[in-house]
């Protein structure tokens, strides 16, 4: 199930949240949100390849089988 | 006497304000150490390109790491890691590594501390068991 994405506006919280939690009281439990949709949103980027990557910087090793 | 020869580096790695507090939140000390040695230093200069791997694709525990590279830290071969998605500015169309997770390589069991391979495959939008 996604996550519930949350923008906060106001001063000293701005920022882009995930539902962490929701308890029975009613409260809320916000995380800040670490997807790679918002490090985009936030640093302005989009996504590239490492095709385009390996053409202006050189090739990289190999995959190790690790990960 | 020959010239002194940096490596090749990569551009400069963009680190997130939110992943790197909760990653360096569940590292211990000494990963914290190397990780804020190294965020100097690639926030500078970029990576030296002799230490950056690809990742797999698919890896062995079914995380899905498409278009990142790697790097071990400290380098070459340590027991931490970076995972770098391959990014690019939109307003000046530069290259650019995202920084989206540290930790370690090959966590304890018992640590229930997530391999650095399955930080980065979540964050990615991939599912939280990957297996």
């Amino acid at each position: 199930m996604n996550q519930a994405r949350v923008t906060l506006t106001e001063t000293g919280v701005a920022g882009d949240y995930v539902v962490a939690e929701i308890h029975e009281d009613g409260s809320v439990l916000l995380a800040p949100d670490t997807s790679i949709e918002a490090i985009r949103r936030r640093h302005n980027l989009k996504s590239a390849t490492l095709a385009e990557f390996e053409a202006e910087y050189g090739p990289v090793l190999s995959p190790d089988g690790e990960g | 006497m020959p010239p002194i020869r940096r490596p090749a580096r990569t551009p400069p790695v963009v680190f997130d304000d939110a992943v790197w507090a909760e990653d360096l939140a569940r590292a211990p000390e000494r990963g914290r150490e190397v990780a804020l040695a190294a965020r100097d230093e690639f926030e500078l200069h970029g990576v030296p390109l002799a230490y950056v791997r690809g990742c797999e694709v698919e890896g062995p525990d079914g995380t899905r790491l498409a278009e990142c590279v790697k790097v071990y830290l400290p380098a070459a071969s340590g027991a931490h890691g970076m995972v770098l998605k391959i990014e690019r500015d939109r307003t000046n169309r530069r290259l650019r590594l995202a920084c989206i997770a540290f930790g370690p390589r090959h966590p304890p069991r018992k640590s229930r501390t997530p391999p650095v391979y399955e930080i980065a495959h979540i964050r990615l939008g991939g599912s939280r068991d990957p297996h």
